[in-house]
């Protein structure tokens, strides 16, 4: 199970590395601000919510109040009466000699509003007094009411009835009356004698009505009903439809709870229901609130608020794209022309600058390479050009005809003179020439073989020049099995004999050595010297004229040396007139090896 | 810059979603529903006999949604009057019509006509095709009759029956009922009122005097059984003068269907011996509920034999007993 758990996250997390970085950028930031979004969102409906609650509760709740108020103030009232009429006038009245008649009268008119009738019964059921009307209906079994028999059954307390209609009076037309019954038990005085009586008042049901239909009007969905502590309804808005069983009502179980508010669910309905007592009866007022009031308006600001959200969502994705686009696209088009480039092989082709400060500098300092590149590679065209220039000189010289040409007549001449020792000498040196000239077709000798090459040069020249001139060599043994290119000392032998012997006597000396880990072989000739404008010349004029030589030049020499082993190397010249001629070769000290010789230097 | 020319295009489509839907947004709530006009057409001269009803007709109006208004004849039993008033509320724009027949046959064709016009719903009588209209709402009337017949028929042999009204299907099914209930061996003479006749308390006054000794009264419906009451009264008072022969000691006792404010003021003073009485403003509530239902969606309406209006019996003993009470003193004042 966390195989595949981790399987499908390394797959997430690749696909999301393999992405291009505006992908990457874009979905990142989106991903964080719908959560975001949707986080806070969230958050803030259901504070929204819970307010809208909250506030339709205490909304309901003072409705509550205001009803209460009212019940509370009603059945006040009608205590009040009760005891007016028992203190004020029963328990002052002795009926054997007033009536209670008139004081009753005074009392029942100024409560005519919310008053039926006051009456005063003795304990038998028999009228003693009542207000306004007292024909008694015929065969009314009065003790056997049920406010009667309550008031008899708890003596000390005021008792309250549920609503009833009045079943006492004659009327003459066919009007009834609902009313609450309020009982109690008075101590009647007749001439010094008491005796047990009761007294009701009956409080007109309208007016309690009538403060129920004054909040009920103003509540759309809710209502608010009255019980008894039992869980009787005494007064319900839909009252006729309950009696119909069209209508349920959740009274009995509104009726077992405390004071306070709770929901139930109630024939699938959700409802918040709110309990409060009213004092001294006992009755309790109930506040029903079908939960739809609530969510009503939510449910629009639901559907208001996700509608936002996803406009929202959809400009920040918008956006987002944008920016990431911004960042993201020069990074593209650098990549783009980068890849082009590598494909094409193309250095000329320009490197994309823009974008932020990164990017262009990126683009830059890849412009500049690339240039570098160019540069360099150019260079090394320009380079091998030349090496292969020098070598196809080199190459050239390695047979010299007009060398060749000179020996080989000398040859003849020493062969038709009979001088046979001379001239196989001659032969001898000639063969050598050619064979280290040649070396296998490779380029690097060890320096043996080119000093070897140079004594063969030597001994073909002496044999020819008579002997004009005297060569001394001078070399350190650590130099010869160190690495040269071929062919650079026999030219400088050829100018030295050429132009340094040309009075006579010559002396060539031949030097070679190492110098701070460095080989130098200098050639040194005592002849005429050169000015210092020559000397200058003799290495970077191409096109002068050779007057003899073999045909090499130094300059070949020169440049061969510098392209094989760096400008740090090559020839150098001294001279003085009248005084003679060096010139150095400077080489780096290279042992010479097998596999040198065959693949060249590095 | 062809690509942000694409998300330009779908942020502006997006403007333009949204102000759509806060467009939708702010009218859902202020919509209001067209409410219905719906007319109730009821036989007799006395709207106050309609008092239970016309309760719970303005309770439902108020639940459901309705406009509302009760129209009531000149007459007690004219058909044509009714008929005329049946086309005036369909031309004055009423959407249903809620109606309780003032003569079962002779507003049949009118009102079997009128349905193709505008949804009709009976209400406590009938015609004699109902099953043409969306139905007749009424308690059953043979069964009152019947708990009637056996009410009295367990009091009384001899027994007068008013037998007025009976161009109503109601009446007539009550007849049948009270006539299964009370009895074989129940000596039952009809009283009808014939040409000549004009006032029903009269008419009763003086076929009490003429063969109404000893016997029992019974009305089937409230007119009729308002009109008993008046004729006994009379009689009683003639008593009371001494004005009438020796023979008739006591007034008779009366029995009947109904429950008006008057009825039950009687029954209260020990005038009626029983009462049988339908729950009138069941018939009314239920009734601007079917008609609404039906009027908002044509598919969803219960059938009719579904609904069951309640009947009691009623006698002086029981009539305060708390359930009773409330229906036959449904009016707080």
């Amino acid at each position: 199970m966390r195989e595949r758990y981790r399987k499908l996250y390394d797959r997430i997390m690749d696909s999301y590395r393999k992405r291009s970085i505006q992908m990457l950028i874009t979905l990142s930031f989106s991903v964080l601000s719908i959560l975001g979004m949707a986080l806070m969102g969230s958050a803030l409906y259901g504070r929204f919510a819970a307010s809208v609650r909250e506030v339709a509760v205490e909304d309901s709740k003072k409705l509550m109040d205001q009803v209460c108020l009212g019940m509370e103030s009603y059945i006040r009232n009608m205590m009040r009466i009760s005891d007016t009429t028992y203190y004020a006038v029963i328990k002052k009245t002795d009926l054997a000699q007033e009536a209670l008649g008139d004081k009753m009268n005074l009392l029942y008119e100024a409560n005519k509003d919310s008053l039926i009738s006051i009456a005063c019964f003795t304990e038998s059921g028999e009228l003693i007094e009542a207000v306004p009307v007292d024909n008694m209906k015929k065969g009314t079994a009065v003790t056997e009411q049920q406010w009667f028999a309550a008031a008899n059954s708890k003596i000390e307390n005021l008792h309250f009835s549920i609503p009833h209609v009045q079943n006492l009076f004659e009327e003459s037309s066919y009007r009834y009356y609902w009313v609450i019954s309020l009982s109690r038990v008075v101590e009647l005085n007749h001439a010094g004698e008491t005796s047990r009586g009761i007294l009701l008042v009956d409080m007109n049901f309208s007016g309690i009505e009538q403060i129920f239909d004054k909040v009920n009007s103003k509540t759309s969905g809710g209502y608010v009903y009255l019980m008894d502590s039992e869980g009787e309804i005494i007064y319900h808005p839909k009252q006729k439809l309950l009696n119909t069983n069209i209508l349920n009502e959740s009274n009995r179980e509104a009726a077992s709870h405390q004071d306070g508010s709770y929901v139930e669910d109630f024939e699938g309905d959700e409802r918040v229901i709110i309990v409060k007592s009213v004092g001294y009866t006992g009755w309790k007022v109930v506040s029903v609130t079908p939960s739809s009031e609530f969510t009503m308006n939510t449910v629009q600001v639901r559907f208001f608020a996700v509608m936002l959200i996803i406009f929202f969502i959809l400009v920040m994705l918008a956006a987002n794209v944008l920016v990431s686009s911004r960042i993201a696209t020069p990074i593209q088009k650098l990549e783009k022309s980068v890849k082009e480039l590598e494909e094409e092989g193309n250095l000329a082709r320009e490197i994309y600058i823009g974008g932020s400060y990164e990017i262009e500098s990126l683009g830059h300092s890849i412009q500049s390479m690339v240039n570098q590149m160019r540069k360099l590679m150019d260079d090394i065209v320009v380079e091998q050009e030349a090496k292969r220039k020098s070598e196809l000189d080199a190459l050239q010289s390695q047979i010299n005809p007009h060398f060749l040409y000179n020996t080989l007549d000398s040859i003849v001449w020493m062969v038709e003179s009979e001088r046979y020792e001379e001239a196989i000498t001659m032969v001898t040196s000639l063969a050598n020439l050619f064979r280290i000239s040649l070396s296998k077709g490779r380029n690097i000798i060890p320096i043996r073989s080119e000093l070897e090459h140079a004594q063969n040069y030597l001994s073909i020249q002496k044999l020819r020049y008579k002997n004009r001139f005297t060569v001394e060599m001078d070399i350190q043994p650590e130099i010869l099995d160190c690495s040269t290119i071929k062919l650079i000392v026999q030219p400088l032998l050829e100018n030295a004999i050429y132009y340094g012997t040309e009075d006579g006597d010559g002396e060539i000396t031949v030097k070679g050595y190492v110098k701070d880990k460095d080989i130098y072989i200098e050639v040194s000739d005592d002849g005429l010297g050169m000015p210092p404008e020559t000397v200058e010349l003799l290495l970077t004029d191409n096109n002068r004229v050779r007057k003899k030589g073999s045909g090499i030049g130094l300059i070949n020499v020169h440049q061969r040396i510098q392209l094989y082993f760096g400008a740090a190397y090559g020839l150098t010249i001294e001279s003085e007139p009248d005084e003679g001629t060096t010139i150095r070769i400077h080489l780096p000290m290279v042992p010479y090896t097998e596999e040198i010789g065959r693949e060249g230097l590095k | 810059m062809k690509k942000n020319v694409k998300v330009l295009l779908a942020g502006l489509a997006l403007i333009y979603l949204l102000c759509m839907v806060v467009y939708g947004y702010m009218h859902d709530g202020s919509a209001k529903e067209e409410r219905c006009r719906i007319s109730v057409i009821v036989y007799g001269t006395n709207l106050d006999r309609w008092a239970f009803m016309r309760e719970g007709i303005s309770q439902g109006a108020k639940d459901f949604g309705a406009e509302v208004s009760v129209i009531n004849m000149s007459s007690e039993a004219d058909a044509k009057e009714q008929i005329d008033l049946l086309s005036r509320e369909i031309e004055n724009g009423a959407q249903g019509i809620l109606m309780a027949a003032a003569d079962s046959e002779a507003v049949n064709e009118a009102v079997t006509a009128a349905t193709a016009k505008v949804p009709v719903l009976m209400i406590e009588t009938g015609i004699k095709d109902s099953d043409k209209t969306l139905g007749l709402l009424a308690a059953d009337d043979y069964g009152m009759g019947k708990m009637l017949g056996e009410m009295v028929g367990s009091e009384h042999r001899k027994i007068a029956l008013i037998y007025e009204y009976t161009e109503r299907d109601s009446v007539k099914r009550r007849y049948q009922g009270f006539m299964d209930g009370v009895g074989e061996d129940a000596d039952v003479l009809l009283w009808e009122r014939g040409e000549g006749d004009f006032r029903l308390s009269l008419y009763i006054d003086k076929m009490y005097r003429m063969e109404g000794d000893g016997r029992a009264l019974v009305a089937l419906d409230d007119v009729a059984l308002e009109q008993t009451l008046d004729a006994v009264t009379e009689i009683r008072e003639k008593k009371h003068r001494e004005e009438s022969p020796e023979h008739m000691q006591q007034a008779p006792e009366v029995y009947g269907i109904g429950a008006t404010d008057k009825i039950v003021y009687y029954l209260d003073k020990g005038s009626i011996g029983g009462l049988v009485f339908q729950n009138e403003f069941s018939i009314g509530y239920l009734g601007m509920e079917q008609m609404v239902n039906y009027l908002d969606n044509e598919a969803s309406v219960r059938q009719m034999q579904e609904i069951s209006i309640e009947y009691y019996k009623a006698t002086r003993e029981n009539m305060y007993d708390p359930e009773l009470q409330r229906l036959l003193f449904p009016i707080v004042q």
